[in-house]
Protein backbone atom coordinates (compact mmCIF):
# COMPACT_ATOMS: atom_id res chain seq x y z
CA UNK A 1 0.00 0.00 0.00
CA UNK A 2 1.45 3.35 -1.03
CA UNK A 3 1.80 5.97 1.65
CA UNK A 4 1.03 9.65 1.48
CA UNK A 5 4.81 10.23 1.45
CA UNK A 6 5.10 8.17 -1.75
CA UNK A 7 2.43 10.36 -3.29
CA UNK A 8 4.25 13.54 -2.23
CA UNK A 9 7.56 12.14 -3.53
CA UNK A 10 6.02 11.56 -6.97
CA UNK A 11 4.34 14.96 -6.87
CA UNK A 12 7.64 16.65 -6.08
CA UNK A 13 9.25 15.12 -9.15
CA UNK A 14 6.38 16.27 -11.34
CA UNK A 15 6.23 19.78 -9.92
CA UNK A 16 10.00 20.19 -10.34
CA UNK A 17 9.75 19.20 -13.99
CA UNK A 18 6.78 21.53 -14.64
CA UNK A 19 8.48 24.47 -12.92
CA UNK A 20 11.71 23.91 -14.86
CA UNK A 21 9.82 23.90 -18.17
CA UNK A 22 7.97 27.09 -17.22
CA UNK A 23 11.05 29.05 -16.10
CA UNK A 24 13.29 27.89 -18.97
CA UNK A 25 10.54 28.65 -21.48
CA UNK A 26 9.86 32.15 -20.15
CA UNK A 27 13.56 33.09 -20.03
CA UNK A 28 14.31 31.81 -23.53
CA UNK A 29 11.21 33.51 -24.95
CA UNK A 30 11.98 36.84 -23.28
CA UNK A 31 15.56 36.93 -24.60
CA UNK A 32 14.60 35.86 -28.11
CA UNK A 33 11.66 38.34 -28.26
CA UNK A 34 13.81 41.22 -27.11
CA UNK A 35 16.57 40.47 -29.64
CA UNK A 36 14.09 40.14 -32.50
CA UNK A 37 12.39 43.42 -31.59
CA UNK A 38 15.71 45.29 -31.36
CA UNK A 39 16.81 43.89 -34.73
CA UNK A 40 13.55 45.01 -36.33
CA UNK A 41 13.70 48.52 -34.82
CA UNK A 42 17.31 48.91 -35.96
CA UNK A 43 16.37 48.01 -39.54
CA UNK A 44 13.50 50.53 -39.51
CA UNK A 45 15.62 53.30 -38.03
CA UNK A 46 18.35 52.76 -40.64
CA UNK A 47 15.78 52.96 -43.45
CA UNK A 48 14.02 56.03 -42.01
CA UNK A 49 17.24 57.97 -41.43
CA UNK A 50 18.26 57.21 -45.02
CA UNK A 51 14.85 58.36 -46.28
CA UNK A 52 15.13 61.50 -44.15
CA UNK A 53 18.59 62.27 -45.56
CA UNK A 54 17.34 61.66 -49.12
CA UNK A 55 14.34 63.93 -48.57
CA UNK A 56 11.89 61.06 -49.14
CA UNK A 57 10.31 61.79 -45.75
CA UNK A 58 10.07 65.03 -43.78
CA UNK A 59 11.21 65.70 -40.25
CA UNK A 60 7.56 65.43 -39.15
CA UNK A 61 7.21 62.06 -40.94
CA UNK A 62 10.34 60.77 -39.22
CA UNK A 63 9.13 61.95 -35.81
CA UNK A 64 5.73 60.34 -36.37
CA UNK A 65 7.29 57.02 -37.35
CA UNK A 66 9.61 56.92 -34.35
CA UNK A 67 6.74 57.86 -31.99
CA UNK A 68 4.56 55.16 -33.58
CA UNK A 69 7.35 52.64 -33.11
CA UNK A 70 7.51 53.60 -29.44
CA UNK A 71 3.75 52.99 -29.10
CA UNK A 72 4.23 49.65 -30.87
CA UNK A 73 6.89 48.75 -28.29
CA UNK A 74 4.27 49.39 -25.56
CA UNK A 75 1.90 46.98 -27.28
CA UNK A 76 4.72 44.45 -27.54
CA UNK A 77 5.41 44.68 -23.80
CA UNK A 78 1.71 44.07 -23.11
CA UNK A 79 1.76 41.04 -25.42
CA UNK A 80 4.79 39.63 -23.59
CA UNK A 81 3.20 40.17 -20.18
CA UNK A 82 -0.07 38.61 -21.35
CA UNK A 83 1.66 35.62 -22.93
CA UNK A 84 3.58 35.05 -19.67
CA UNK A 85 0.24 34.99 -17.83
CA UNK A 86 -1.18 32.44 -20.29
CA UNK A 87 1.86 30.25 -19.54
CA UNK A 88 1.34 30.56 -15.80
CA UNK A 89 -2.35 29.70 -16.20
CA UNK A 90 -1.40 26.61 -18.20
CA UNK A 91 1.18 25.69 -15.54
CA UNK A 92 -1.50 25.79 -12.85
CA UNK A 93 -3.83 23.72 -14.97
CA UNK A 94 -1.04 21.15 -15.53
CA UNK A 95 -0.44 21.15 -11.78
CA UNK A 96 -4.05 20.19 -11.11
CA UNK A 97 -3.76 17.34 -13.62
CA UNK A 98 -0.52 16.26 -11.96
CA UNK A 99 -2.19 16.15 -8.52
CA UNK A 100 -4.98 13.94 -9.84
CA UNK A 101 -2.90 11.71 -12.13
CA UNK A 102 -0.19 11.13 -9.53
CA UNK A 103 -2.81 10.08 -6.97
CA UNK A 104 -4.23 7.60 -9.50
CA UNK A 105 -0.75 6.26 -10.31
CA UNK A 106 0.39 5.92 -6.69
CA UNK A 107 -2.78 4.67 -5.02
CA UNK A 108 -4.56 2.64 -7.70
CA UNK B 1 6.98 11.03 18.03
CA UNK B 2 9.10 14.11 17.39
CA UNK B 3 10.94 12.36 14.52
CA UNK B 4 7.63 11.34 13.00
CA UNK B 5 6.47 14.99 13.00
CA UNK B 6 9.76 16.17 11.48
CA UNK B 7 9.45 13.66 8.64
CA UNK B 8 5.86 14.63 7.92
CA UNK B 9 6.35 18.39 8.01
CA UNK B 10 7.95 18.93 4.57
CA UNK B 11 5.35 16.70 2.93
CA UNK B 12 2.52 18.48 4.71
CA UNK B 13 3.96 21.85 3.73
CA UNK B 14 4.14 20.86 0.07
CA UNK B 15 0.61 19.51 0.13
CA UNK B 16 -0.61 22.67 1.86
CA UNK B 17 1.18 24.82 -0.73
CA UNK B 18 -0.41 22.90 -3.57
CA UNK B 19 -3.85 23.15 -1.97
CA UNK B 20 -3.40 26.92 -1.53
CA UNK B 21 -2.28 27.25 -5.12
CA UNK B 22 -5.31 25.35 -6.36
CA UNK B 23 -7.64 27.28 -4.09
CA UNK B 24 -6.33 30.52 -5.54
CA UNK B 25 -6.80 29.41 -9.13
CA UNK B 26 -8.54 32.46 -10.48
CA UNK B 27 -7.25 32.75 -14.08
CA UNK B 28 -4.55 35.42 -14.46
CA UNK B 29 -5.77 36.34 -17.93
CA UNK B 30 -9.15 36.36 -19.66
CA UNK B 31 -10.21 33.39 -21.79
CA UNK B 32 -9.64 33.11 -25.52
CA UNK B 33 -12.42 34.83 -27.40
CA UNK B 34 -13.13 33.86 -31.05
CA UNK B 35 -15.03 37.16 -31.40
CA UNK B 36 -12.07 39.23 -30.18
CA UNK B 37 -9.77 37.29 -32.54
CA UNK B 38 -12.14 37.82 -35.48
CA UNK B 39 -12.50 41.53 -34.66
CA UNK B 40 -8.73 42.00 -34.61
CA UNK B 41 -8.01 40.12 -37.85
CA UNK B 42 -10.94 41.71 -39.71
CA UNK B 43 -10.19 45.23 -38.54
CA UNK B 44 -6.51 44.81 -39.42
CA UNK B 45 -7.43 44.16 -43.06
CA UNK B 46 -9.98 47.00 -43.14
CA UNK B 47 -7.61 49.50 -41.51
CA UNK B 48 -4.70 48.74 -43.84
CA UNK B 49 -6.97 48.96 -46.89
CA UNK B 50 -8.27 52.35 -45.78
CA UNK B 51 -4.78 53.64 -45.00
CA UNK B 52 -3.77 52.85 -48.58
CA UNK B 53 -6.35 55.39 -49.72
CA UNK B 54 -4.59 58.25 -47.94
CA UNK B 55 -3.11 59.42 -51.25
CA UNK B 56 -6.66 60.55 -52.11
CA UNK B 57 -8.37 63.55 -50.43
CA UNK B 58 -9.47 63.00 -46.83
CA UNK B 59 -12.98 64.48 -47.35
CA UNK B 60 -13.64 61.69 -49.89
CA UNK B 61 -12.86 59.10 -47.19
CA UNK B 62 -14.06 60.83 -44.03
CA UNK B 63 -17.17 58.66 -43.67
CA UNK B 64 -15.12 55.47 -44.01
CA UNK B 65 -12.58 56.62 -41.41
CA UNK B 66 -15.36 57.47 -38.97
CA UNK B 67 -17.09 54.14 -39.57
CA UNK B 68 -13.82 52.26 -39.05
CA UNK B 69 -13.12 54.06 -35.78
CA UNK B 70 -16.60 53.15 -34.53
CA UNK B 71 -15.85 49.48 -35.29
CA UNK B 72 -12.51 49.76 -33.48
CA UNK B 73 -14.27 51.37 -30.49
CA UNK B 74 -16.70 48.43 -30.45
CA UNK B 75 -13.80 45.94 -30.54
CA UNK B 76 -12.20 47.77 -27.60
CA UNK B 77 -15.45 47.78 -25.61
CA UNK B 78 -15.84 44.06 -26.26
CA UNK B 79 -12.43 43.07 -24.89
CA UNK B 80 -12.73 45.63 -22.08
CA UNK B 81 -15.86 43.83 -20.88
CA UNK B 82 -14.13 40.44 -20.51
CA UNK B 83 -12.87 39.81 -16.93
CA UNK B 84 -9.08 39.71 -16.39
CA UNK B 85 -8.53 41.07 -19.89
CA UNK B 86 -6.60 44.18 -18.99
CA UNK B 87 -3.61 43.55 -21.28
CA UNK B 88 -5.78 43.17 -24.39
CA UNK B 89 -7.95 46.15 -23.49
CA UNK B 90 -4.87 48.33 -22.96
CA UNK B 91 -3.52 47.29 -26.36
CA UNK B 92 -6.73 48.39 -28.11
CA UNK B 93 -6.73 51.64 -26.11
CA UNK B 94 -3.18 52.50 -27.26
CA UNK B 95 -4.02 51.61 -30.85
CA UNK B 96 -7.18 53.72 -31.10
CA UNK B 97 -6.38 56.76 -28.91
CA UNK B 98 -7.35 59.89 -30.94
CA UNK B 99 -4.39 61.86 -29.54
CA UNK B 100 -2.09 58.82 -29.58
CA UNK B 101 0.79 57.88 -31.87
CA UNK B 102 -0.83 55.11 -33.90
CA UNK B 103 -4.25 55.42 -35.61
CA UNK B 104 -4.88 58.84 -34.06
CA UNK B 105 -1.65 60.20 -35.52
CA UNK B 106 -2.15 58.75 -39.00
CA UNK B 107 -5.81 59.69 -39.50
CA UNK B 108 -5.20 63.04 -37.79
CA UNK B 109 -2.48 63.99 -40.27
CA UNK B 110 -4.57 62.77 -43.19
CA UNK B 111 -7.45 64.98 -42.00
CA UNK B 112 -5.23 68.04 -41.53
CA UNK B 113 -3.07 67.67 -44.66
CA UNK B 114 -5.72 66.33 -47.03
CA UNK B 115 -3.48 63.68 -48.61
CA UNK B 116 -0.34 61.81 -47.50
CA UNK B 117 2.78 60.67 -49.37
CA UNK B 118 3.01 57.00 -50.45
CA UNK B 119 6.31 56.43 -48.64
CA UNK B 120 4.87 57.70 -45.33
CA UNK B 121 1.70 55.62 -45.82
CA UNK B 122 3.73 52.51 -46.59
CA UNK B 123 6.00 52.90 -43.55
CA UNK B 124 3.09 53.70 -41.22
CA UNK B 125 1.08 50.74 -42.52
CA UNK B 126 3.88 48.39 -41.49
CA UNK B 127 3.72 49.70 -37.92
CA UNK B 128 -0.08 49.47 -37.78
CA UNK B 129 0.07 45.96 -39.22
CA UNK B 130 2.55 44.98 -36.48
CA UNK B 131 0.32 46.65 -33.86
CA UNK B 132 -2.66 44.51 -34.88
CA UNK B 133 -0.38 41.46 -34.95
CA UNK B 134 0.52 42.10 -31.31
CA UNK B 135 -3.18 42.08 -30.37
CA UNK B 136 -3.80 38.96 -32.48
CA UNK B 137 -0.76 37.20 -31.01
CA UNK B 138 -1.91 37.74 -27.44
CA UNK B 139 -5.40 36.50 -28.25
CA UNK B 140 -4.01 33.41 -30.04
CA UNK B 141 -1.85 32.56 -27.03
CA UNK B 142 -4.91 32.48 -24.78
CA UNK B 143 -6.12 29.54 -26.82
CA UNK B 144 -2.82 27.65 -27.11
CA UNK B 145 0.91 28.40 -26.85
CA UNK B 146 1.82 30.16 -30.08
CA UNK B 147 5.25 31.41 -31.18
CA UNK B 148 3.89 34.54 -32.87
CA UNK B 149 5.89 37.16 -30.95
CA UNK B 150 8.13 39.05 -33.38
Amino acid sequence: MATFDDYVKELRKGVKKLAQELVDGLQADAISDMNAFLRKSERDLKRWTRQLADGAITRQDFTDLVQAKKALAELHELTKAGVADTKLDRFRSDLISLLINTAMKVYL
Amino acid sequence: MRGYHNRRQPAARLFLALCLCLAACVPLIGPYSPTAYKNATGLKAETLALMSKATTPYPDNEGKVEALMVEIDKAYEYVHGIPSNDFSARQWAILKRPDGDLLGRFFGRWRVEGTLKPVYISEFKEIISDAFDEIICLEANKKAANQCLK
